[in-house]
């Protein structure tokens, strides 16, 4: 298993908001479409990040779940 | 306009448990999927399951009747959190009349038709009770002042309260209009 961090919620509440426009971005597309959106998302989330050595520490910690 | 505010909001909370509970395409099933899976053990993802939040008191913040303060720790709108203070808790203190509550160093005004007391204060011309485990001022926050209606919800949060201030937000909770500007 690659090494994982412990995350606490940084949503200050506001997760559902925050997962309901997730699911609202998706809405109507194909899932060819969905995947690319994904992976546009990603990076940009990972310019916003900005660092790389936290992006490959989330990186690591999405990949430690993989069966 | 609280109680259509109130039903908007279960309306939403439902549309949004349903939509986690049974997800509509092959990609929110992806979500939720993960969402669960990193749940074991990723306390950000557990906030993000959606079974039905209709156990949580709404919200009235931004509304009319409160006096708004983004940066309180109990945001007025709210519904008041119970700390244990003296032999007693902070709920039962507040119950059935405008109440106001200064938390540390912060010293209340006479308002006629507000309840005064102390957590944490030395001495006062009203009741104080003592903060057990520093619970009321890690949830409420030093040096501040809160207004809560009968109902226990956040009215308003005072840094220094004043008694105009203090009336002016009594009475805008009451939905008496106020020439009220800035108060807190």
């Amino acid at each position: 298993m690659t090494k994982r961090t412990i995350h606490a919620s940084g949503f200050s509440g506001r997760g559902d908001d925050v997962y309901a426009a997730l699911l609202e971005a998706h809405d109507g597309l194909s899932e060819t479409e969905s995947h690319a959106l994904n992976a546009r998302l990603v990076l940009l989330m990972a310019n916003r990040i900005g660092d790389a050595e936290a992006v490959r520490e989330l990186l690591a910690t999405a990949r430690s779940y993989v069966d | 306009m609280e109680r259509r505010h109130g039903a908007e909001e279960n309306i939403l909370n439902s549309a949004r448990a349903t939509s986690f509970m049974t997800p509509k395409s092959p990609i929110e099933a992806l979500f939720r999927s993960e969402t669960l899976r990193m749940a074991h053990d990723q306390p950000f993802a557990r906030e993000l399951i959606n079974s039905g939040r209709l156990s949580k008191p709404c919200s009235l913040a931004g509304l009319p009747l409160q006096t708004d303060n983004a940066s309180a720790h109990v945001r007025p709108g709210t519904a008041m959190v119970d700390a244990p203070v003296g032999d007693t808790w902070l709920v039962s203190l507040v119950q059935g009349a405008f109440t106001l509550v200064g938390f540390g160093g912060v010293h209340l005004p006479e308002v006629p038709g507000v309840r005064r007391i102390g957590i944490a204060q030395k001495s006062a011309d009203y009741p104080c009770f003592g903060d057990i485990a520093g619970y009321a001022l890690g949830r409420y926050g030093m040096g501040q002042a809160y207004l809560f209606r009968p109902d226990g919800h956040v009215a308003a949060v005072f840094s220094k309260p004043t008694s105009t201030g203090v009336a002016a937000a009594r009475d805008r909770a009451l939905g008496r209009e106020t020439a009220l500007s800035e108060v807190v």
